[in-house]
């Protein structure tokens, strides 16, 4: 892309030609991050749902001044022979003239309309999407829902529709009113659309943001940090983002499972800075530590849902406080220790650290990732598989500060090398015990 | 000078790495699709552009 605006200056720069761009992730803000880094000031298009069904990114068209595309997918090395060529053609109107108009969609006709028509899931499944683009945070709740009915409708196109309802609820997830299990309906919901078309890349690559090192095609995010460091050095001020990635988003593919978690080093890193929590050290002793009675909420989620035989996942722990509760970062950081996994599986690491902010305390909420691969011989099933985490934490701003332990579990589903993945996205898998 | 140019001249340079995609082929028209702008979140188009010569691309930052 950048190939492209560089080929395209001068046309952009004597107004002959506009770049436009449409970017189909999760999170919009990391591309216009990029684009501020590659100074490509073109105006950028959001659809997370891939609306155009697209099997693959990136996709070029240059489009004349009828909107009819005039070639598809061009090549870059053939760029001095054709865009001069493009932009000086007299292209012949077509024999009609699209008279379509940027508009908002009428939301209440809209509603009216998915009503009347009862169990239509397309008319459902276009609900969801337009009260997503359009209302965002606010009409969450009620695109889920539209959603849902979609899905129920017979006859329709679920594969589509799944991957929507990963996206809607990973965005509440994201937002002021996420609810616990957010985040791993949307992996169960993006699997389920994958279970549906394997091939759809854009499906897939959603799926591996999250997942494990095994999956990766690449680090999805690893541009970031120098993205930062030279726009900075530039004078300018990167343009923020939403939601910072988290390890899986810049982790490096791995061809071997590894007792690292890869996760750019965030994990060793950490652990060097703070020294192992005594009462890590021995889970005996740790046993003994009083049970959080609801300051920390921990929520679970695998990355895939289920797993083949030998097969990895990538779990994401999340730790939000509740109500006034803070960290007290004056003591050691949030350790998390996991138990023995049965004979054949192997965890990435069994213990680890969470970062520890410089102020005394804090309420951020905490993200730690482990990888787990299933034994080779595993049977299809669920194991359960189980640790702890230790924390320092304040009752409230002025309140005591206590150091407690919360126990978890992990219920992982091994399907059979023959057999097919979570047909239906029920409630999470994972859980904790509190 | 302007050059008179049929679909068919341009239509050899398709990258044939990328396998075509039905519903965006050259000759066809560009769907009708308003999005979000990701700046400030104001509907766009390429209605946006009529009359305008535009390189579209369609991309993840991944």
């Amino acid at each position: 892309m950048p190939g492209w605006h560089a080929a395209t200056r001068e046309l952009q720069q004597a107004g002959r030609l506009a770049l436009l761009g449409i970017v189909l992730e999760q999170h919009p803000e990391r591309a216009r991050l990029f684009m501020q880094w590659q100074r490509m000031p073109w105006r950028l298009l959001h659809d997370p749902f891939n609306l155009l069904a697209l099997p693959y990114v990136p996709l070029t068209l240059a489009i004349d001044e009828w909107g009819v595309i005039r070639v598809a997918q061009p090549q870059l090395a053939r760029a001095d022979e054709w865009i001069e060529r493009f932009v000086q053609a007299e292209w012949t109107a077509p024999q009609t003239v699209p008279n379509f108009r940027t508009q908002m969609p009428d939301l209440a006709a809209l509603r009216s309309d998915v009503e009347a028509r009862g169990d239509d899931a397309a008319a459902w499944a276009k609900l969801g999407v337009q009260l997503t683009l359009w209302r965002g945070e606010a009409a969450l709740g009620e695109a889920l829902a539209a959603g849902e009915r979609a899905l129920a409708a017979p006859a329709g196109q679920t594969g589509p529709t799944h991957f929507q309802q990963g996206v809607v609820y990973r965005m509440r997830h994201d937002s002021a009113k996420a609810e616990e299990g957010d985040f791993q309906r949307a992996v169960q919901h993006w699997s389920a659309a994958l279970q549906q078309e394997p091939n759809n890349y854009i499906w897939r690559r959603r799926i591996q943001q999250y997942g494990p090192r095994l999956a990766k095609p690449y680090s999805f995010y690893d541009w970031l940090p120098q993205a930062r460091r030279e726009i900075s050095e530039r004078g300018e001020v990167p343009l923020p983002l939403a939601v910072e990635p988290g390890g899986a988003e810049f982790a490096y593919p791995a061809e071997e499972f590894t007792s690292s978690n890869g996760s750019a080093g965030e994990m060793e890193e950490a652990a060097a800075r703070a020294p192992v929590p005594d009462s890590a050290a021995g889970t005996e002793e740790a046993a003994r530590i009083h049970r959080d009675e609801g300051l920390v909420r921990t929520q679970l989620i695998a990355v895939p849902p289920s797993v083949l035989p030998g097969e990895s996942l990538r779990l994401h722990f999340l730790f939000q406080l509740r109500g006034e509760a803070h960290w007290n970062n004056e003591a050691e950081p949030l350790a998390l220790v996991l138990e023995d996994a049965p004979p054949g599986w192997q965890w990435a690491g069994r213990r680890l650290w969470s970062e520890r902010p410089a102020e005394p305390t804090s309420a951020e909420e905490r993200h730690l990732e482990v990888e787990l691969q299933a034994a080779a011989e595993a049977l299809p099933g669920s194991i359960t598989l189980r640790g702890f985490a230790l924390y320092y934490v304040c009752e409230a701003a002025s309140g005591v500060c206590l150091y407690r332990r919360q126990d978890f579990y992990v219920e992982v589903e091994v399907m059979s090398a023959a057999g097919e993945r979570l047909k239906d996205p029920g409630p999470p898998r994972p859980g904790t015990r509190d | 000078m302007t050059v008179k140019m049929t679909v068919e001249s341009l239509a050899d340079l398709q990258d044939e790495r990328y396998p075509p995609i039905p519903q965006l082929r050259a000759g066809q028209a560009f769907p009708e699709l308003s999005l979000p702008d990701c700046a400030d979140g104001r509907p766009t188009s390429l209605a946006d552009f009529r009359g305008k010569r535009v390189l579209l691309h369609i991309f993840a930052s991944w």
